[in-house]
């Protein structure tokens, strides 16, 4: 009996574990989001395609032999191209639009990216198509040194602790470029006012070429990693974390940083529960429970500042 | 006849499937219509549609239970369902209420995923019949067409124009803004659900991937298209976006591309959609002829007969508002 219950509490933390660690990949998908939502304004669904595209564009390149960290790079290198052909194809024209009035302008950013999107997953299907007769692609083994790392009862797969390494560096690196370096300052000036910060000389245009390469590039990084850790990649990987980061944004709050990273380790932790106490099949469900549950107590966020409605 | 004249569009030998298509999706679109056209951004008419699809199923595959009742039951439980969301989805507006919406929907995939005993789980349930095909839908959606004409010439279909155009005036002139769009979001459900049972019985089959992500884009593709502010915008827009593919077949796999990219170009130049646009046109051409007899400002001119404009004054068209703002 009481053997049973140890072994009962070991699943638990691994489950916790394992959560904590997947994560953190949720932490940098959603990072790449509440950041173009924040401070340019656009809801982003291509978010989810540009993992694919990253992924798919790195097992190419895997191919070729290169080793893991150029693989690594490739992918945000290929991310942030994405992010930036994003912004110059939907999100810019309607930056610029006169049609577009101010109040709709989030709603059709959600619609022509979701153009965007329709696009550009027919594109990557197509693509991986002609390189894979079933559409589905895999990096080559040997890409990445899969590894345990034990630590008492609980056994951690190293491209999970990589996950979470990764996504603390990059959202910890993306808060304090945003908090402490003068660009960071001017794309706050952005978040708060897009006409005002033109007028004080921040260059609109180009601050958001950064932040859709920097989304981009975080979505890349995730593309990499999901496609090593779950080894098969198809233009769909990415979806299924779009709609999760959707609930991660929200929990910790639209454009905070911290927030996204706090609100992915919580979404993981939780799944890591959903698993152990109800069932891996509802594992889908926890994400928007969590949504729920936020709006019900704290709508703005748990990093949200408490004015909500800016609709 | 209309074969040889749909022939001339560039249809093959499925016509009859296409129009009964494009009739279907006209009778979905109009669920999802009414929310947006009220100045809501709610995505959450495709669970009700599911809704209705899943009623629709279940009583006929397990209960041997004909359409007639399944179209009375199945919008009562989506206007309870939605009765019951309406609380926390009120406390949302603009970019949350669609991102909690769309969470919404995938919810509803995960319990129909789930609820294996009730539901059939992944693989759904077959064998709803009989059928229905291209009468039983015309009238349908002809029907569903002449409610929203009416309601678009009504104090209603005023209303409902005037709060997405400017949600504030609108107050101001005593205008229950969140009354009316509550009750926007529950006549959603009930046409959503009607929609969900027809397309049950015209595919003869459910499975939870059908009533997800992938409906709420096209769905959602079909609104925008026609454009929200024009009764006819759902008709339009189902039947373009359901012959696009047809036209674009010789494009092969890259067609879905392209649809894609053509949307883009839509959304981003006439984001009143093909209506918003047609009016305007309308606009443009009757202010040139009726030019130096009549002067004045633009929003105050009254506006000649248009060919998609049911004639009414400019002050409740949502282009020639906006433009009377001065929005950008």
């Amino acid at each position: 009996m009481r053997r049973n219950g140890t072994a009962q509490g070991a699943r638990m933390l691994q489950q916790l574990a394992n959560g904590l660690l997947i994560g953190g990949l949720y932490a940098l998908v959603a990072g790449g989001l509440t950041l173009a939502l924040g401070v340019l304004r656009v809801m982003n669904m291509a978010h989810g395609v540009t993992i694919s595209i990253a992924a798919i564009a790195g097992i190419q390149v895997a191919r070729l032999g290169a080793p893991f960290p150029v693989i690594l790079l490739a992918g945000a290198v290929v991310g942030a191209i994405v992010g930036i052909g994003t912004e110059l194809i939907a999100f810019r024209p309607l930056r610029n639009s006169r049609r577009h009035d101010e109040e709709s302008r989030e709603f059709s950013s959600l619609l022509a990216s979701l153009a965007l999107l329709f696009a550009m997953e027919a594109a990557a299907q197509n693509y991986s198509h002609h390189v894979s007769d079933d559409e589905v692609l895999a990096f080559p083994v040997g890409t990445f040194s899969h590894t345990v790392l034990t630590v008492g009862s609980i056994g951690v797969r190293s491209i999970a602790v990589l996950m979470l390494g990764v996504a603390l560096v990059a959202t910890l690196g993306g808060w304090w470029i945003i908090r402490r370096t003068p660009a960071g300052r001017a794309a706050r000036a952005l978040a708060a006012d897009h006409e005002t910060a033109s007028m004080l000389g921040v260059r609109v245009g180009l601050y958001a070429f950064g932040v859709m390469a920097a989304a981009g590039a975080l979505a890349g990084l995730a593309g990499i990693l999901v496609g090593v850790a779950f080894s098969s990649v198809t233009h769909l990987t990415g979806a299924a974390y779009l709609l999760r980061a959707f609930a991660v944004v929200i929990l910790g709050g639209i454009g905070s940083i911290p927030g996204a990273l706090v609100g992915g380790l919580i979404l993981g932790v939780a799944e890591g529960l959903t698993v152990h106490l109800i069932g891996s099949e509802w594992i889908d469900a926890t994400a928007f429970g969590l949504l729920f549950l936020i709006l019900i107590v704290r709508p703005q966020g748990l990093f949200g500042e408490v004015e909500v409605d800016r609709a | 006849m209309t074969t040889g004249l749909l022939a001339v569009f560039g249809f093959s030998g499925t016509t009859e499937t296409l129009v009964t298509l494009i009739l279907l999706n006209v009778v979905l679109a109009y669920g999802g219509y009414i929310v947006v056209a009220g100045g809501s951004f709610s995505l959450a008419f495709v669970a009700f549609i599911g809704l209705g699809a899943y009623t629709a199923a279940i009583l006929n595959v397990d209960h041997d239970i004909g359409i007639v009742p399944a179209l009375v039951l199945a919008p009562l439980l989506a206007v309870a369902a939605a009765a019951v969301l309406a609380k926390p989805l009120a406390r949302l507006s603009g970019i949350y209420l669609a991102l909690v919406s769309v969470a919404v929907i995938s919810v509803f995939r995960v319990l129909l995923l789930n609820l294996d005993s009730l539901t059939g789980g992944a693989l759904g349930k077959i064998g709803i019949g009989p059928r229905i095909g291209l009468p039983a839908l015309a009238v349908a959606s002809s029907a569903i067409a002449v409610v929203f004409w009416l309601v678009h010439r009504s104090m209603i279909g005023r209303a409902m124009r005037m709060v997405r155009v400017d949600r504030l005036a609108a107050s101001s002139v005593g205008i229950d803004v969140s009354t009316l769009q509550y009750r926007l979001f529950l006549t959603s459900a009930a046409v959503g659900a009607v929609g969900g049972v027809l397309r049950a019985y015209y595919f003869g089959f459910v499975v939870p991937n059908e009533y997800g992500f992938h409906l709420l884009v096209v769905l959602l593709a079909m609104v925008i298209l026609g454009g929200v502010g024009h009764w006819a915008g759902p008709i339009i827009g189902a039947a373009i976006w359901t012959v696009l593919p047809e036209w674009l077949r010789p494009l092969g796999t890259w067609r879905e591309v392209a649809t894609g990219l053509i949307l883009l170009a839509i959304i981003l130049a006439l984001p009143q959609g093909i209506t918003g646009g047609l009016a305007d046109v309308g606009r443009r051409l009757s202010r040139r002829l009726q030019f130096g007899k009549r002067g004045g400002s633009r929003t105050l001119t009254p506006t000649g007969p248009s060919p998609i404009d049911d004639g009414q004054s400019a002050s409740d068209d949502p282009v020639g508002a906006a433009a009377a703002r001065g929005g950008r």
